[in-house]
């Protein structure tokens, strides 16, 4: 397993070095050349170009300009947000948490919604539940994220009362009400992802239910729960888990309107922020961020494989 | 169990045609209709409304709410020159305590008083400083910081004195060594303090004795004391201006007012505290704490106020139609003393035509503006002056109106009857902003004109424009915060101002005589309507005939807040209210 492990990880550097080298390229890429220009404008004051020329050592080599800025990365330094002038590695830490909690809040949701559904759909093919579900599945894909998620403040917040419309508390200060608080956005965000995952379990238990030892199962007398859990649903989980990794990307990116919709302080809505302003410094840095979670994911998707079915971490 | 022998996507198809036409029928919020509206009769500044509707669940009333009591009108008649008045004392009935929460919908950019510029940020740093003075919703003046002034007879010297036992939030004693540093940092050019034109009649402050500011004017100055409640009148402690960078100071602002910063979360909230060291020695604020609440999307701003997440919020005309009738709401609604402008760059060919300029005015149908963009809660203008300054607006005063065959003519004229492309078109953002651009792009396209829009952050769009003079137009809601009508034109109008584009584009005996006018205007006592209104009447007419911006609505504004909301007084030109005399009954 070590050996395996140690694989996948030689094959995640380069990567991060390749993604890495095309968002350091992001910003040379900005019209006209001079990205500080490009941020700034045209006639921006001249002594806030020259700082953040100098911040950004555009008057350095390229590779040389490349390495302080990987350097920096790798020690935590990741520069000023030209919006706010807050220092990114700071932004970063609190935003972060925010995205995470909604981002794994949203994936218990989706798998919580998606699970159950596949698991049932499979096992009654072509039912009533079945069809319920696929057009659940089909709905969550069709129905526009903004939409559901006005919608769910309009049912829960203003009819209903139950939880608050938007804001954020930190868990740390009040975890009643930073639970509270994140609900609706986690619903909203992971009945989203929940459509293709219920898909996808729905198929590959229904792959798995055809074959010769399930059938033997059933044949001993075994209860269906124990079949569909115990011996089913992890030989089914592999295709599940590879879209479960795409999930979270897709994820992470959903959450910047969700932060916007609910008003909660994470990274996907300062990456629209920034985007709007054009704040290079901070965009790279998320970048970088969003890459480096994507690519961890899809690592540990890769490891769980290898849990879950011996014969691949000896392939 | 099996469905039968009917294809299951058939079922499938039909469910989720249902979901799809249920989803499409039941949109959360009404869109504005293209049927036209009657144009708001133009009026003195509308007093708030409120009917009773279904109690909110949030607010402690049994049965059916009682009718939230009107606010205080703001009238638009001009007042006798600002006297000092007795300071205020509370109500014996406020209650103390609570937390006030203040909807918005942009987040800040900069709480730092002596770099900001953006109506936004002067909303919400108001409480932070409060200003020697603070204007009145009837537009007297009250004193604040300053608990008395005097003026010269010949009006050139105002001596304010300054309520003593003051500190800055970061303890530094608020004095008058403090506020002549305060004011001679921004007078010099150096600094590049954007309001410098607002204050540079001062040509010297003396500090006679601890808690006494004598301003020397070069002139007599009508508008000197109403700056002092807006950005001018903001005092930023010298220690923090001198000890901490620019950039902390953006969101670490250090002021003497009522409240102090508790905690920002960029795109999120603001978070105040009271500070019991301010200029009314702990009587205010009455409220513990002031969130201002950053909310971006529109309808979830309305759903965060009725679900009882919010008690205030400044509403657009659509929310004011949704809660037209909801319970235990009041509404506040008065003219902005701003006006929607598109401020022109002659830099930019073919701006620097005359003909092009007015071409341009002339094509735009105000009307179809406001009716398919703001539900018909704005007064088209043709010129800067419009009615909540009734003493000097002419309803019938026409400028450069719409007139679409008389701009095509002129096009021709000019020799752009094929038109043109207008790169870099911009603005600050805001969700109500984006059709009206969209509207005006498409009534340029009549003239062949290609607006090319280009959306920006309120603070970068305005000085890209103003300062860096880099970009070719700029729409946006102009006024400096003061609610007098000088407001409106000195910025860009003014040849001495930082803003003015006509430098090099305009005969001089031409800016020579709107200088005069404004002038002449600045320093004619407010007890002469009469006069003033001819005066600003003139300097409209000039600007107009050189097509110097393109001038389109006033619009109203409203604020709407629950009736346990007690004592909110809106700056009548949506500055900063006095938030330190609000109380929640509750």
């Amino acid at each position: 397993m070590k050996r395996f492990i140690m694989r996948r990880l030689m094959s995640f550097l380069p990567t991060v070095f390749i993604v890495t080298v095309l968002v350091y390229a992001m910003a040379l890429l900005a019209p006209g050349g001079d990205p500080v220009s490009y941020m700034l404008g045209d006639s921006a004051d001249p002594e806030l170009v020259e700082h953040f020329r100098k911040e950004l050592r555009l008057d350095d080599p390229v590779y040389v300009q490349y390495g302080h800025w990987i350097g920096g990365v790798l020690t935590g330094d990741l520069g000023y947000s030209i919006r706010t002038n807050e220092k990114m590695t700071s932004v970063l830490r609190s935003r972060m948490a925010v995205t995470l909690e909604l981002a794994t809040g949203a994936l218990v949701v989706a798998l919580l919604i998606a699970l159950p559904i596949g698991i049932y759909s499979a096992a009654r093919p072509n039912s009533i539940g079945d069809n319920v579900g696929t057009v659940f599945a089909i709905a969550g894909a069709a129905l526009p994220p903004f939409w559901l998620g006005v919608m769910l403040i309009y049912v829960f917040a203003v009819r209903l009362g139950w939880l608050p419309s938007q804001g954020f508390v930190p868990f740390a200060e009040d975890p009643v009400l930073n639970l509270k608080g994140m609900i609706l956005p986690m619903i909203m965000t992971g009945a989203t992802g929940a459509a293709n995952l219920t898909r996808q379990t729905r198929s590959a238990m229904l792959e798995v239910l055809r074959q010769d030892y399930i059938r033997t199962a059933y044949s001993k007398g075994l209860a269906e729960g124990r079949v569909l859990l115990r011996h089913s649903l992890k030989n089914a989980m592999i295709p599940v888990i590879t879209v479960l990794g795409l999930t979270v990307a897709r994820l992470l990116g959903g959450t910047a309107i969700t932060e916007i919709i609910f008003g909660l302080p994470g990274l996907g809505q300062m990456a629209v922020q920034s985007a709007i302003v054009r704040d290079i410094p901070a965009i790279q840095a998320l970048l970088v961020v969003f890459a480096g979670t994507v690519l961890t994911v899809n690592l540990l998707v890769d490891v769980a494989y290898g849990i879950l079915d011996p014969r691949i971490r000896y392939a | 169990m099996s469905i039968g022998k009917w294809p299951r996507l058939v079922y499938v198809l039909a469910a989720v045609s249902a979901l799809a036409w249920s989803s499409a029928c039941g949109a959360a919020t009404p869109t504005p209709t293209a049927t036209p509206r009657p144009a708001p009769t133009p009026t003195t500044a509308p007093a708030a409304t409120a009917t009773p509707t279904p109690a909110p669940r949030t607010t402690p009333t049994a049965g059916p709410a009682a009718t939230a009591t009107p606010t205080a009108v703001a009238t638009a008649t001009p007042t006798a020159a600002p006297k000092p008045t007795a300071t205020a004392t509370p109500a014996p009935s406020a209650k103390r305590g609570g937390a006030l929460r203040w909807v918005k919908p942009t987040s800040i950019h900069d709480l730092d008083v002596l770099q900001s510029n953006t109506g936004g940020d002067l909303e919400k740093m108001g409480p932070i400083y409060d200003g020697l003075v603070v204007i009145e919703p009837d537009r007297t003046i009250s004193p604040a910081q300053a608990k008395s002034w005097e003026v010269s007879a010949d009006g050139k010297t105002v001596t304010f004195r300054l309520e003593q036992g003051v500190q800055f939030h970061d303890g530094t004693p608020f004095n008058a060594a403090a506020v002549k540093n305060d004011l001679q940092w921004k007078l010099n050019a150096d600094n590049k303090y954007e309001q410098r034109s607002a204050i540079q009649t001062i040509a010297s402050i003396d500090t006679p004795d601890e808690y006494t500011v004598k301003l020397n004017m070069t002139t007599a100055d009508a508008l000197i004391i109403p700056f002092m409640a807006v950005r001018p009148g903001f005092v930023f402690s010298p220690t923090a201006r001198d000890t901490v960078s620019k950039t902390d100071r953006q969101l670490n602002p250090v002021g003497a007012g009522s409240f102090k910063v508790k905690k920002v979360v960029v795109d999120s909230y603001l978070e105040l505290e009271k500070w019991d060291k301010g200029f009314s020695h702990g009587k205010y604020p009455y409220v513990d704490s002031f969130r201002i609440l950053f909310i971006v999307d529109p309808a979830v701003r309305l759903a965060s106020y009725r679900a009882g997440d919010a008690d205030i919020f400044m509403a657009t005309a659509l929310d004011r139609e949704q809660l037209k009738n909801e319970r235990a709401t009041v509404i506040y609604e008065r003219y902005a003393t701003t006006v929607a402008t598109l401020f022109l760059n002659p830099r930019f060919p073919p701006l620097d035509n005359v003909k092009v300029r007015k071409a341009m005015s002339m094509s735009i149908d105000r009307n179809a503006l406001i009716q398919g963009t703001l539900f018909g809660q704005a007064t088209p203008l043709n010129g800067f002056i419009g009615p909540a300054w009734p003493w000097a607006w002419d309803p019938n005063y026409k400028g450069n109106g719409y007139d679409m065959a008389g701009a095509k003519a002129l096009m021709k004229e000019a020799g752009y009857a094929n038109g043109f492309t207008l790169e870099k078109v911009t603005w600050a953002r805001g969700e109500e902003r984006q059709p009206i651009m969209t509207l005006m792009a498409d009534q340029f396209r009549e003239l062949k004109i290609d607006a090319k829009l280009e959306i920006g952050l309120s603070n970068q769009s305005s000085r890209l424009f103003r300062i860096d003079k880099s970009t070719s137009s700029y729409y946006t809601l102009w006024g400096s915060g003061v609610p007098d009508l000088d407001s409106v034109p000195r910025d860009h109008f003014y040849s001495q101002a930082a803003s003015f584009m006509y430098k090099d584009f305009l005969d001089p005996a031409v800016t020579q005589k709107i200088d005069g006018l404004l002038d002449q205007g600045r320093t004619t006592p407010v007890t002469e309507p009469a006069k003033r209104a001819k005066i600003y009447r003139d300097a409209q007419a000039l600007i107009d005939e050189h097509a110097m911006a393109i001038f389109l609505f006033q619009e109203k504004e409203f604020t709407i807040y629950r009736n346990y909301v007690k004592d909110y007084a809106e700056h009548p030109s949506g500055g900063t209210s006095q938030w330190f005399k609000v109380w929640l009954d509750k």
